[in-house]
């Protein structure tokens, strides 16, 4: 009865990764989005008042001051920047949840992390200008706990999807109320903690990019190294035990990660919802659900996405300007919707 | 005497709010057999296997893998002793046979092999030999949703034989399977352990499979063990009154007893 099959190459086959969705189509897929990144990435630089050509922007940069060049390089470079890390930093934080929770509907934002890291980083704002420069870690312990009330509440003998969003939406909406009633007690004195509250990424500057860099990057980079373990955590927990993982432990560090990733970019750009949800929803349709290529893969169209969103945002109703979580929130709530309505035969929402 | 892979002592345990499942459970199974747990529904088999694998802490009592106590083993270094296919497995929509069966060589990636990196030729040969053993080879590229239900639980059985363990566990394997699959995986069952000398222990419902796939047979009814040894001697009609709580007739077929479950 055990059939005798040999087929040549088959170890070969065994470990390419991800198929169905082949290694030639993973490269396909990261090259093309790439190249739509560079060319978007243009797009946002010419974007605006001032306007150069490429020539004169490399030239500018790198060859001998140009005034327009130096003044895009100061207003609209730092945002360009921190739009593509923290795009990249919210899909990939959508990636560590839904493996986390094993839920395809976690997004930082509608589990109320962005919430908590956002009231967090309005007190200090608000209250203690003091600790301006803790203001990202401050941010991280918002989210965390915002995560744990979230987690901890909807516990019952295990995770059930329906819930962890419905509490995640309840403790979203506190530490949203909470935010709206610090920054209403301000008066519109501090535009910081507006900014803050639309999520807006107009007036950064370098060193807002800088902060967003180093955490973002150490999340980023550390959640390279959660990939195998995600993978086994999509199996049942008692599989992934029977694999020698510490299931428990590893929820902890991959979602601590996960917290991270959304707190800081919460604290440097403002709440953003949705896009921890969509990123990683297209990521999978693309290079499929190994979290070997998932993972880079969302970074990438992370970034990409928010990039889009924030120049879109730009330019609508120039000159005025709607951030960039107001367009995510356009698209995002009804793709959230249409995702819950397909997720409902396999999850039993 | 054969050694012992498994030796239970004094195992109390229960569910929060439910009375005690075990209560001084003492037990031993044999290395290199095929040994079967059968019971009632409720009686604790699949829990026991749980308690075996860690995935349930005993409240009293010490459970002995070999000579060495379970307790002190860390997770990892469980995993290249003891494989388990649990009951009730699920696989996100895309993953292929060969990703799955690969995903058993996590325990014995360290360091850097964790990033998702290809594995050593350790690695890729004993995948290729769990896929050969399950007839999967050829299978790599098929996603497990594409497979039918007898090569899906083969796909899961796979990747517990490419953790490269002596011991396998065995959660209820046939279930859901139909009969033709039933005795493919059975088979499969008895050729692991004479080819590759593996100790297989297993949980059934049938009662005549477990008779006859198996060395030993361990009985488990109010929470401790009714009787366990060579099926052909212990199981008869007291047997399976004081287990299952139903008279079942038990006759004689090719000098094995066979139960009229029907």
């Amino acid at each position: 009865m055990l059939r005798k099959q040999r087929a040549d190459g088959a170890a070969k086959v065994a470990r390419s990764g991800s198929a169905p969705a082949s290694m030639t189509r993973q490269v396909a897929a990261f090259v093309v989005t790439a190249a739509a990144l560079i060319a978007l990435f243009l797009v946002a630089v010419n974007t605006g008042s001032l306007q150069v050509s490429p020539s004169q922007l490399l030239s500018g940069l790198f060859v001998e001051y140009d005034d327009a060049v130096a003044t895009i390089y100061d207003l609209r470079f730092p945002r360009i920047f921190i739009a593509l890390v923290g795009g990249a930093a919210l899909a990939v934080s959508g990636v560590l949840l839904q493996a986390v929770v094993r839920n395809p509907l976690a997004d930082p934002g509608v589990i109320g992390v962005n919430a908590g890291a956002s009231f967090f980083a309005v007190v200090v704002t608000m209250l203690f200008p003091a600790l301006f420069y803790f203001t990202p870690l401050i941010a991280c312990a918002g989210g965390a706990i915002a995560f744990v009330l979230v987690y901890s509440l909807s516990w019952q003998g295990g995770l059930s999807p329906l819930r962890i969003i419905l509490v995640g939406v309840a403790v979203s909406a506190l530490f949203t109320g909470l935010s709206a009633a610090v920054g209403a007690a301000s008066g519109s004195v501090s535009s910081s903690v507006t900014a803050l509250l639309d999520a807006n990424i107009t007036m950064k500057t370098w060193s807002d990019f800088t902060s967003m860099a180093v955490y973002g990057g150490v999340g980023l980079v550390l959640s390279l190294l959660t990939c195998a373990r995600c993978d086994v955590l999509m199996l049942e927990d008692k599989t992934a035990r029977s694999l020698g993982v510490n299931v428990e432990l590893s929820r902890v560090v991959i979602s601590a990660i996960a917290v991270l990733l959304a707190s800081i970019t919460t604290a440097i750009v403002g709440p953003i919802s949705f896009l921890g949800l969509i990123a990683p929803h297209l990521a999978r349709l693309v290079v499929g659900t190994g979290h070997k290529a998932l993972i880079p893969y969302a970074m990438l169209l992370g970034a990409f996405l928010l990039l889009l969103a924030d120049t879109i945002g730009r330019t609508v109703i120039a000159p005025m300007e709607m951030s960039a979580a107001v367009c995510m929130s356009i698209v995002g709530g009804p793709a959230f919707i249409l995702l819950l309505l397909r997720a409902g035969g396999r999850y039993g929402i | 005497m054969a050694s012992k892979v498994f030796t239970v002592q004094g195992l109390s345990f229960g569910f929060a709010g439910a009375p005690l499942l075990f209560d001084g459970l003492d037990l031993s199974l044999n290395e290199g057999v095929v040994t079967t747990i059968i019971g009632a529904n409720g009686c604790g088999k699949s829990t026991l296997l749980n308690l075996l694998t860690k995935n349930l802490r005993p409240s009293k009592g010490t459970i002995h893998l070999r000579n060495g106590a379970l307790a002190d083993l860390r997770a990892e270094d469980l995993a290249k002793l003891v494989a388990v296919v649990h009951q009730g497995n699920t696989a996100p929509f895309d993953m292929t046979v060969g990703r799955l069966v690969s995903m058993g060589r996590f325990p014995h990636r360290s360091g850097i092999g964790r990033l998702g990196r290809a594995g050593s030729e350790e690695d890729e040969a004993a995948v290729r030999s769990a896929l050969e053993a399950t007839g999967l080879s050829g299978f790599e590229q098929r996603t497990l949703s594409s497979l039918s239900g007898g090569q899906k639980q083969r796909a899961w059985v796979a990747m517990a034989l490419a953790q490269g363990t002596k011991v396998l566990l065995l959660d209820e394997p046939t279930t859901f399977l139909d009969v033709r699959y039933q005795l493919e995986l059975l088979r499969l069952v008895r050729l692991l352990n004479k080819e590759r000398g593996l100790t297989v222990v297993m949980v059934l419902h049938d009662i005549n499979q477990a008779i006859h796939y198996s060395d030993e047979v361990v009985a488990l009814a109010h929470g401790g063990v009714a009787a366990q040894g060579d099926p052909a001697q212990i199981v008869d009609e007291e047997l399976l009154e004081q287990v299952y709580g139903v008279g079942l007739e038990v006759v004689s077929v090719n000098g094995k007893p066979f139960v009229l479950n029907v």
